[in-house]
């Protein structure tokens, strides 16, 4: 008997796997995608690349690797619990499940590092990317996604003199927070269409007694779509006081695709049928999308769960939108097949 | 096949093999359309604005 989507899931979920640790669950892909009769084969950086008839040029491309934080691995009342059931090896689960169905060929590409530097995904832009990419992040089961903002992770680091805090004299913390203030006027984040700069962590200070010498924050740029990166960079650099620097880390840039596309086209012209009305949706997030956009003709994102459960200890997601997803990823890829011919 | 936006009045371009339900952006002015259809013909009418979703 075939696996079902939910002992995909389950299976995927037992197998832990935080970003840079997903040796355990590779073995796991690996056998469950060959028990659903797809052939399988592993790439350079770790990717699972399970195909259908050659392959096609339809891929279905999710991530297995999750945020870190172990949970308890339970179905009840027809909810699966358990870190990445949303984000995101329930999408994973039902492409899988799908590509076994499909009457068409298709390619399920399994990634690394997605929840990290998008290792996975930089690797595969290195080969040739086939023309329709469905990703496989939570939409809440009829959203179609159809933007991602971009961003930067940032580290902001000032430096002063030091000297004795009973005195006056300059303070790198202070400097690193007027640094913050000016920041938050190019980068205000009010609103999806603001860029925003949160700060995620802050260090700073020698003893309970000295003006601090160094300060040093770590900040989450984010821009939406319309917004070039670069220049956002640039005048964040502007603002800043003297004695305070920007070092850009891991990058990427906003993406934006028009609903009539093929890929989001196709996922409608599957949840529609089914008797559900679909939506579009702009994420405040990134995904591998943002990377693979430029080198592709049509790509969108979708999947089932509920994207605010993603990175939370709450994690669940209901089978039925994980069988729901399932025939929509298959309808989507005969679609897309027919539309190349 | 064309539809007109009933946003700006625009002519809108549909696929031929267009579906009701489907949603699409007028190329005019940017508004988000719905497809449906009525007495065999398609036509348009404004959709929900693009939702905003957290998270990834």
């Amino acid at each position: 008997m075939p696996l079902g989507v939910d002992e995909v899931l389950l299976r995927l979920l037992e197998a832990y796997s935080p970003t840079g640790r997903e040796d355990e669950a590779r073995e796991v892909l690996v056998e469950v995608s060959r028990a659903l009769g797809l052939n399988v084969r592993v790439d350079g950086v770790g990717n699972v690349l399970a195909t259908k008839g050659g392959g096609g040029r339809v891929w279905l491309v999710g991530h297995y690797d999750t945020v870190p934080g172990r949970l308890p691995v339970r179905k009840i009342d027809g909810r699966i619990y358990g870190r990445g059931a949303v984000d995101a090896k329930g999408p994973l689960s039902s492409m899988l499940v799908a590509a076994s169905l499909a009457e068409a060929p298709v390619t399920v590409a399994a990634l690394v590092g997605e929840e990290g530097d998008s290792r996975g995904a930089r690797h595969l832009l290195s080969g040739e990317l086939p023309p329709y990419v469905v990703i496989g992040e939570p939409s809440n089961t009829t959203g179609v996604i159809v933007a991602y903002r971009g961003g930067a992770h940032l580290t902001l680091r000032c430096s002063a003199p030091g000297g004795h805090s009973s005195s006056p004299g300059r303070s790198a913390i202070d400097l690193l927070l007027e640094s913050i203030m000016r920041m938050r006027e190019v980068a205000p984040g009010n609103a999806y269409d603001e860029p925003s700069a949160a700060v995620t962590m802050i260090r700073g200070g020698e003893a309970p007694n000295v003006l601090p010498r160094r300060a040093e924050a770590s900040i989450d740029l984010r821009i939406p779509p319309g917004h070039d990166l670069a220049s956002i960079l640039e005048k964040l650099e502007r603002s800043l006081p003297d004695g305070c620097s920007l070092e850009v880390g891991w990058r990427v840039p906003p993406v934006s695709v028009r609903p009539g596309d093929p890929v989001p086209r196709a996922l409608m012209r599957s949840i529609i049928p089914m008797g559900r009305k679909p939506r579009l949706v702009r994420k405040y997030g990134s995904s591998d999308m943002n990377l693979l956009h430029a080198r592709v003709r049509s790509i969108a994102a979708y999947g089932p769960g509920d994207g605010r459960l993603a990175h939370t200890d709450g994690e669940f997601v209901d089978v039925r939108d994980l069988e729901f997803a399932v025939e929509v990823y298959k309808g989507a890829v005969e679609y897309l097949n027919r539309f190349l011919r | 096949m064309e539809a007109e936006c009933p946003i700006c009045g625009s002519p809108v371009e549909l696929p031929d093999d267009v579906m009701a339900g489907e949603l699409l952006e007028c190329p005019s002015c940017g508004a988000t359309l719905e497809v449906y259809e009525q007495d065999g013909t398609f036509l348009l009418r404004e959709a929900e604005e693009i939702g905003e979703d957290w998270g990834e």
